[in-house]
C-alpha cells in the first residue's frame, strides 16, 4: 500500500505532504471545510491529479492532517492498493427519498458479500439519522463486517453537509467503499472521554432522534438550563452537553448522543441518532484532560503494528468545547500510533464503528473514532 | 514555550518551519485563543452554578425518598446484585428484630437467611434448614410473587420480592400476624358450624329412622282394624277412628321422610339413581296418585305435555317427588273451582323444563326466598290451616339442584303460582322417546 497526501489551503493552493513515490491510487479521500468545495474545482484539480483514481470525499467542521487540525482546507490521501480490491456503493437521500435504513439497505446491496473485509462510510450529515443508516447496512451485511465512517459536517451550522464520489460534493449523497481481500488489515477504535454528570433522566417523551421529554419536563428547558449563557448559541452550543443514554438497568450498553438541532415551538431536542423512550439519560460534560485521553484510547484500541493510515473522525462537539486545543487530541493518536503511520481526517457530525463488546456497529457521537489501514 | 503558542506560530509561518511569520494570523489565533478561554472559563463557572443547584434537588429528592420509606408500615429493603443490604427502614429492623441483630449496611441475604432459619416456623413444606435455605435464596433472587413466613415467636410475616433495573432486589415485609389470627377464628368459627350442621342432620337422620319403626306399627295395626281381617269392630265409630289414625299415621310418615331426604341432602349423602327416563312416567304416575285429591278438593287438572320429548337422565324416585310436592302444594293452596296444570317442554337450548301452575293464593315476591328455605312455610297461620312443615319447596329445590338444574318460582299473589324446574341440555337424551 502506498500513501500520497496533499493539502489545500486558500494562501497556498495544493501542497504536497507526503509520498511513496509515483503511485497509481485507486482510491482518494478528501475532507474539505465547507465553502471550498462550491465552485468544483478544488474536485478537478484532484480528478486531474489521480485521473484514474475514485474520489470520495465530504464536507467537515475541520479538517485533520499529521498533527495538525486546519479550519477553510481541504485534506486530500491517495492509496495505491498492491492486492486489494474495492467496491463502491453510492446514493442519495432526501426528497422522496427520506428512509435512512431503505438508505443503507441499498448500499449493503451494492457491495457483494464473498471476500468484503470492511466498509467505510461518508454520509450526508444533517438528513440523515445515522442510527437507522448503520442498522440498515447491517440487515445486508451482517453483523461480522466492520462499518466505520461518519457523517459529513459543515462546520458549527449544521444547514447542509456535502458527500461526493467521483464528483464534486453534493448534499444528500452517501458513499460506502468496501475493502476485498485476504491482503488488506483494517482495524479500530471509538472512544469519547466525555463524563456523564448531573442525576440521571428517564427518556419519558421521544420519536426516532428527537428527544421532547426527560422526566416530563421539556428536554430543550434542561439544556438551556445546563448551558446558560451559552444557550444563545443553540443547537450548536448543545455539542458541549451530550447526552448518553442506555437501556434501564443496562450502563454498559451505552451511547453518547449529538444534538444536531432544536425545535423551539415543542421544546424538543433533535439528535444524530435514535434516543428510545424508556431509555435512561444523563447530560455529559468535557473534561480536556479526559477526552484527549480518550483520544489516546480510541488510537490504542485501532493500533497495530503495521498499520500505515488513519482516518480519524472526530466530532464536531469536541473541537467546539476544546477550540484551538482540539490538535491535543490528535498529538494523543499521533503519539501512540506512531511516524509509520499516517493520519487524515475530520470533525464529523457523528461517527460510525462497532459498539463496544458487541459485534453490532452503531452511530456514536462525540467520540474520537479511527479507522487504520494496512495491507500485508 | 506552550504547545498551543508553538502551533500558532506553525500556522502563522504557513505550516513550513521556516517560513516567514504573518503577524495579522498570529494575532488572530493568540486572540482567538484568549477568547475561547473566556468562553470555557463562563461555561466552567455556569456548569459549577448548575451542578450545585441540581445537586441541592437531587438530595431534596433522596430525603423526600428516605423520609417516605422511613413511615412506611412495612418492612422495605432494598439489596444490591451482590444481595447485599443496600438500604431498609425501621420497621424491617422491627420486623426482623428477633430474628438477626445483622442489619446493617452490606449485610450479605444468604448468611442473614442462614441465621435466621431457627426462629422460622414455617420453612416451606420441608423441614431441612439447609435445603431450605437454597430455595428461599433462589426465590429470592427469582421472585414468584408474595409469600408468608411464620416465625416461633408467633408472628406471621407476607413478603414481596421484585428485581430492580440494576439487577438487585427491593423488598416489602408486612406483618399479618392480626390478619392471620382472625383468618384462624374465622376458620375455626366455621368448622365448628359445620360440624354443628353435620350433627344437626345426622341427629334428624336418625330419630326419622328411629320414628318410622314404631310408625309402621301403627300404620300396620290401623290397617288390619280397618279391613276388619281378625273380626268386625263393632261400633262404626271404632272403623272411622282407625281410618284417621291411618291417615294421621301416613301424613306423620311423609314428614318424616321428607325430613330425611333433606338431612341426608344437607349432610351430601344423598345418592341420585339417575337413568333416562320418559318425563310423562312420573307426570303420569303423580296424577294417578294425587288425582283423588284434586277432585275432592273441587280443581280441575290438566296435563301439557309436549310429545315426543327426549328422555331425561334422572332419578326416577326424585323426580317423583318433586312433582308429588310440586302438586301437592298447588292442590293444597287453591281454593275449589280453580285449576292445576302440569306442563313439560323441550327449552330451546335443548334443556328440559317440568312446570306445575295454580290459580290458588300466589306468594308475594319478597316471600319466595323464605318458602325456599326448610320449615320456611310463610305464615304460621297458613301451616295451620293446610298442615304441612314446609319441607316440599325446599326438598324439590334440593333434589333438583342435585340434578344440577334449577327451581324457579313465578307468582302473584291471588292470581296463582307456577314453579318450574329446569334440568340441563346434559341430562337429555337426543332420541325421541325412551323404553319404558
Amino acid at each position: 500500500m502506498q500513501l500520497e497526501q496533499r493539502l489545500w489551503q486558500p494562501r497556498d493552493g495544493w501542497r504536497l505532504l507526503n509520498s511513496d513515490g509515483a503511485l497509481s491510487p485507486a482510491l482518494v479521500i478528501f475532507f474539505a471545510s465547507p465553502g471550498t468545495t462550491d465552485d468544483g474545482a478544488r474536485y478537478n484539480e484532484l480528478k486531474a491529479f489521480y485521473p484514474a483514481a475514485s474520489i470520495i470525499g465530504c464536507t467537515t467542521g475541520g479538517e485533520i492532517s499529521e498533527t495538525d487540525v486546519h479550519d477553510g482546507s481541504i485534506i486530500a490521501t491517495a492509496i495505491a492498493f498492491k492486492h486489494a480490491r474495492l467496491v463502491f456503493a453510492g446514493t442519495s437521500i432526501g426528497g422522496e427519498e427520506r428512509n435512512s435504513f431503505d438508505a443503507g439497505v441499498r448500499l449493503g446491496r451494492g457491495l457483494p458479500r464473498p471476500g468484503l473485509r470492511g466498509v467505510f462510510l461518508l454520509s450526508d450529515g444533517t438528513q440523515v439519522n445515522g442510527s437507522e443508516l448503520v442498522a440498515g447496512i447491517q440487515h445486508i451485511l451482517g453483523p461480522d463486517i466492520t462499518i466505520t465512517g461518519g457523517l459529513a459536517g459543515d462546520g458549527s451550522s449544521f444547514v447542509s453537509t456535502r458527500v461526493g464520489f467521483n464528483a464534486n460534493p453534493e448534499p444528500g449523497k452517501l458513499v460506502a467503499v468496501g475493502f476485498y481481500g485476504p491482503e488488506i488489515r483494517l482495524g479500530y477504535g471509538s472512544v469519547g472521554g466525555w463524563d456523564a454528570v448531573g442525576p440521571e433522566r428517564l427518556v419519558t417523551r421521544s420519536a426516532g432522534n428527537t428527544l421532547f421529554d426527560l422526566d416530563d419536563l421539556p428536554a430543550l428547558d434542561l439544556y438551556k438550563k445546563y448551558l446558560g449563557p451559552e444557550a444563545a448559541n443553540l443547537p450548536a452550543s448543545a455539542l458541549l452537553c451530550p447526552l448518553r443514554i442506555h437501556p434501564v438497568g443496562k450502563p454498559e450498553a451505552s451511547l453518547v448522543r449529538t444534538v444536531i438541532g432544536i425545535d423551539e415551538e415543542r421544546k424538543a431536542m433533535i439528535f444524530a441518532g435514535t434516543i428510545p423512550q424508556g431509555h435512561v439519560a444523563q447530560i455529559m460534560l468535557g473534561h480536556f484532560d479526559h477526552l484527549i485521553a480518550g483520544a489516546g484510547q480510541a488510537a490504542q484500541k485501532a493500533a497495530f503494528p503495521e498499520a500505515q493510515l488513519a482516518i480519524l473522525v472526530s466530532c464536531i462537539g469536541r473541537k467546539l468545547l476544546m477550540g484551538q486545543q482540539i490538535a491535543d487530541e490528535v498529538e494523543a493518536v499521533h503519539d501512540v500510533l506512531g511516524q509509520a503511520c499516517r493520519l487524515t481526517g475530520f470533525y464529523s457530525y457523528g461517527e460510525i464503528a462497532p459498539l463496544e463488546n458487541s459485534p453490532f456497529c452503531d452511530l456514536h457521537n462525540q467520540t474520537m473514532t479511527i479507522t487504520t489501514i494496512a495491507e500485508a | 514555550m506552550h504547545r498551543l503558542l508553538q502551533r500558532q506560530l506553525k500556522k502563522a509561518r504557513g505550516g513550513k518551519a521556516d517560513g516567514a511569520i504573518d503577524l495579522d494570523t498570529l494575532l488572530g489565533l493568540v486572540d482567538g485563543a484568549y477568547g475561547e478561554f473566556e468562553r470555557q472559563h463562563r461555561v466552567l463557572a455556569h456548569t459549577h452554578n448548575v451542578m450545585r443547584e441540581e445537586h441541592g434537588q437531587l438530595n431534596a429528592r433522596l430525603s423526600r425518598l428516605r423520609d417516605a420509606i422511613s413511615q412506611m408500615g412495612a418492612g422495605f429493603s432494598i439489596w444490591d446484585s451482590e444481595d447485599r443490604l443496600v438500604l431498609w427502614n425501621q420497621r424491617m429492623h422491627e420486623i426482623l428484630s428477633h430474628v438477626t441483630d445483622d442489619i446493617q449496611q452490606g449485610a450479605v441475604f444468604t448468611e442473614l437467611i442462614r441465621r435466621a432459619t431457627p426462629f422460622v416456623v414455617s420453612i416451606g413444606g420441608t423441614q431441612d434448614s439447609v435445603e431450605w435455605v437454597a430455595a428461599r435464596v433462589a426465590r429470592h433472587r427469582n421472585p414468584t410473587g408474595p409469600f408468608e413466613m411464620a416465625f416461633t415467636n408467633g408472628r406471621y410475616v407476607q413478603v414481596w420480592e421484585e428485581k430492580t433495573g440494576e439487577g438487585g432486589i427491593v423488598s416489602l415485609y408486612l406483618d399479618i400476624t392480626d390478619r392471620k389470627r382472625a383468618e384462624q377464628e374465622l376458620l375455626q368459627t366455621k368448622e365448628a358450624a359445620e360440624s354443628a350442621n353435620q350433627s344437626k342432620s345426622q341427629f334428624l337422620a336418625n330419630m326419622s329412622h328411629e320414628l318410622r319403626t314404631p310408625l309402621n306399627a301403627v300404620l300396620g295395626f290401623s290397617e288390619v282394624m280397618m279391613s276388619e281381617i281378625m273380626g268386625p269392630l263393632g261400633d262404626r265409630r271404632y272403623h272411622e277412628y282407625a281410618k284417621d289414625i291411618h291417615d294421621a299415621g301416613s301424613h306423620l310418615l311423609d314428614i318424616i321422610s321428607d325430613i330425611l331426604d333433606m338431612s341426608k341432602i344437607e349432610a351430601g349423602h344423598f345418592d341420585l339413581d339417575a337413568q333416562w327416563i320418559d318425563v310423562a312416567d312420573p307426570v303420569g304416575e303423580t296424577l294417578r296418585l294425587i288425582g283423588a285429591r284434586a277432585r275432592d278438593g273441587g280443581l280441575t287438572i290438566s296435563r301439557e305435555i309436549e310429545p315426543n320429548l327426549p328422555p331425561l337422565y334422572a332419578d326416577l324416585r326424585s323426580v317423583k317427588q318433586i312433582l308429588l310436592n310440586l302438586l301437592g302444594n298447588a292442590i293444597k293452596f287453591t281454593p275449589a273451582g280453580g285449576k292445576v296444570t302440569v306442563g313439560a317442554r323441550l327449552l330451546p337450548n335443548r334443556g328440559l323444563s317440568l312446570s306445575v301452575s295454580d290459580t290458588g293464593l300466589g306468594i308475594a315476591a319478597e316471600d319466595i326466598p323464605q318458602a325456599l328455605k326448610p320449615f320456611g312455610q310463610i305464615e304460621r297461620a297458613l301451616s295451620r290451616r293446610h298442615g304441612g312443615v314446609g319441607l316440599g319447596l325446599p326438598l324439590s329445590k334440593h333434589l333438583v339442584e342435585l340434578h344440577d338444574g334449577t327451581l324457579d318460582i313465578a307468582s302473584e299473589p291471588g292470581k296463582g303460582t307456577t314453579v318450574s324446574i329446569y334440568f340441563p341440555p346434559g341430562r337429555v337424551g337426543r332420541a325421541a322417546a325412551v323404553a319404558s
